[in-house]
């Protein structure tokens, strides 16, 4: 780790551990003939228990970002490294496995499958993981309580309404206890008050649980409640805030 | 660098479950796929079954054709029966054909017993002539038809109605059996390829429906054998189930229609069970099989996608 100190200027606090490694995440699509750089070389760290937030205009490689420290795909060049895995290491395999226990996801659109209950929406990344039913169902039980669906575990999630789904959601991400959440625009299908409700459980999850917290957002309230805001721009990483150095009247934030 | 596991395989029970809450949810899609199977296998059991069932009405079936034979010769001599004046001469006792010969002709026209010094147009000899017997004298130019070959030696002249085929005869109906059945192994070929295509175009809607639920489960840690699994599964169950009921349907058809054609005790008394279970196993099978080859596109599809499509697809 050495060289990598040298090389890269760390913030103050690198005392605490680092749970993701980016260096000079490059990516590329192809589309026939036409390349599309998304990513021209991000470099970054998450530490453990932060809150970061990601935003940037569409189209800025924020998403491609996303996908790269979440696990989800690989890099043309450069290192992704989750909880000191390289993940262009991976096989297929050893990517699901890494998915599944080091990594929560939740989406924009709760992605919850419509044919299953909320508590077997939660069991699901236990199966994955290997729990058996029994145990599954005792730890979902307990985490949607958690999340402050306790009354809803039968429910399939057409009946809730979306901020419960995001809840059940919320849940599935927690339940093979992950060190870290990646949430992309968990709000952006709620209402303000709901969105309010989404963003003080992911903080007081924070707090209870000791996860990090990655979500890309346009949510001012999020971004205030964030430690660090990164912003993205035309596959860069811009800049690097903390949410009392930023003008939140600009960028049409809401 | 600490290690990573593979990540673990999951029963086939939970794949199991996965896909019977798929299949309760597009049930009616489901069905759909499941009557094509259903159709295809009916198709293949009742072309196997017929084959089964006609061999064990095959004396029926012999006589029944001797005697569309007889007809036809009979007709090129006489024309069309109705108007004609028919007789028979009974030799001996009539045997199974030369009843229904004359049941059939008598359809159309009477056939009394030929009276001395009566008159017909064509006189049909019945039975089988005792040796050294004579014919009484007939009436001046009737057509004489032999129904045995041992009428022979009593009227040289006669018309014989049980021939021996030539071999053309012979050669042109082998010709047509074998027409006949290569357009049916074709019409088989293409009933079941229609139903394998029909299988596998509706699990490729499934993956395209089930897009972000599929890539949902690959950041949940599903690997991809298991969304392959997912796939073979469905069809296996559709296949099993729907190539059942086609065997049953398929089989239940072949008996209803020969026991309309050649009655319902006359087959049913004489079914072979042995290969009609056989051919049913056989389509049972063939059903399965077919069902899950056509899975092996859509589930490679759906195993080779990309779990960051479950963050955008908005399908």
């Amino acid at each position: 780790m050495s060289i990598l100190d040298r090389l890269f200027d760390l913030p103050e606090d690198n005392r605490r551990r680092c749970v993701i490694r980016g260096v000079d995440i490059r990516k590329v699509y192809r589309t026939g003939k036409v390349e599309t750089h998304a990513l021209r070389g991000a470099t970054l760290e998450i530490y453990e228990g932060e809150y970061l937030s990601i935003m940037g205009p569409s189209g800025s490689g924020k998403s491609t970002l996303f996908n790269m420290i979440g696990g989800l795909a690989k890099p043309t060049s450069g290192k992704v490294y989750i909880d000191q895995v390289d993940i262009a290491q991976l096989d297929n395999d050893e990517l699901a496995w890494l998915r599944c226990r080091k990594v929560g996801y939740i989406f924009q659109s709760y992605n919850l499958l419509q044919t299953m209950s909320c508590l077997e929406n939660v069991m699901l990344p236990m199966s994955f993981a290997g729990l058996d039913q029994e145990r599954a169902q005792e730890k979902g039980i307990e985490i949607l309580k958690l999340v402050g669906l306790g009354h809803r575990l039968l429910h399939k999630p057409a009946e809730l309404s979306g901020g419960q789904q995001q809840r059940v959601a919320i849940a599935r991400a927690l339940a093979n206890s992950p060190g870290i959440i990646l949430a992309d625009e968990p709000t952006a299908n709620l209402d303000q008050k709901t969105g309010d409700e989404m963003i003080e459980l992911l903080a007081r999850l924070r707090k209870e649980l000791g996860v990090t917290i990655i979500s890309a957002t346009h949510d001012s309230k999020m971004l205030q409640r964030s430690d660090r805001i990164m912003w993205i721009s035309d596959g860069r990483i811009e800049k690097v805030v903390r949410p009392d150095e930023m003008d939140f009247s600009e960028h049409g934030l809401h | 660098m600490q290690t990573i596991a593979e990540q673990i395989h999951l029963p086939w029970r939970n794949a199991f479950e996965v896909v019977l809450q798929g299949i309760r949810i597009r049930l009616g899609r489901s069905l759909v796929t499941l009557s094509g199977v259903a159709l295809g296998t009916a198709f293949l059991m009742s072309l196997l079954a017929a084959g089964t069932l006609r061999e064990s009405v095959r004396d029926e079936a012999l006589v029944r054709d001797e005697v569309t034979r007889m007809q036809n010769f009979l007709r090129i001599e006489t024309g069309p029966f109705e108007g004609r004046r028919f007789a028979q001469l009974p030799l001996g006792e009539p045997n199974a054909v030369e009843t229904r010969l004359l049941a059939s002709i008598g359809k159309v026209t009477p056939v009394p017993r030929l009276e001395a010094g009566g008159k017909a147009d064509a006189i049909l000899l019945i039975g089988e002539p005792a040796p050294g017997a004579a014919l009484q004298p007939l009436p001046e130019g009737a057509l004489v038809a032999l129904t045995r070959q041992a009428q022979g030696p009593l009227a040289p002249e006669a018309f014989q109605l049980d021939r021996e085929l030539t071999t053309e005869e012979l050669a042109q109906m082998e010709s047509t059996a074998r027409k006949a059945a290569a357009r049916k192994v074709w019409i088989v070929v293409i009933a079941l390829l229609v139903t394998v295509i029909g299988i596998c175009n509706s699990l490729l809607m499934s993956v395209t429906e089930r897009f972000r639920e599929i890539g949902t489960m690959k950041c949940l840690g599903a690997r991809s054998s298991f969304i392959r699994r997912l796939f073979f599964i469905e069809s296996g169950l559709i296949g099993t189930l729907g190539s059942l009921a086609g065997a049953i349907g398929g089989l239940l058809f072949a008996l209803f229609l020969y026991g309309l054609t050649y009655g319902f005790g006359t087959v049913f008394g004489s079914l072979l069970i042995g290969p009609l279970s056989l051919q049913f196993l056989i389509t049972w099978g063939a059903g399965l099989v077919l069902a899950i080859l056509a899975a092996i596109y859509p589930a490679n599809r759906a195993a080779a996608m990309v779990p960051a499509t479950a963050l955008r697809s908005n399908i």
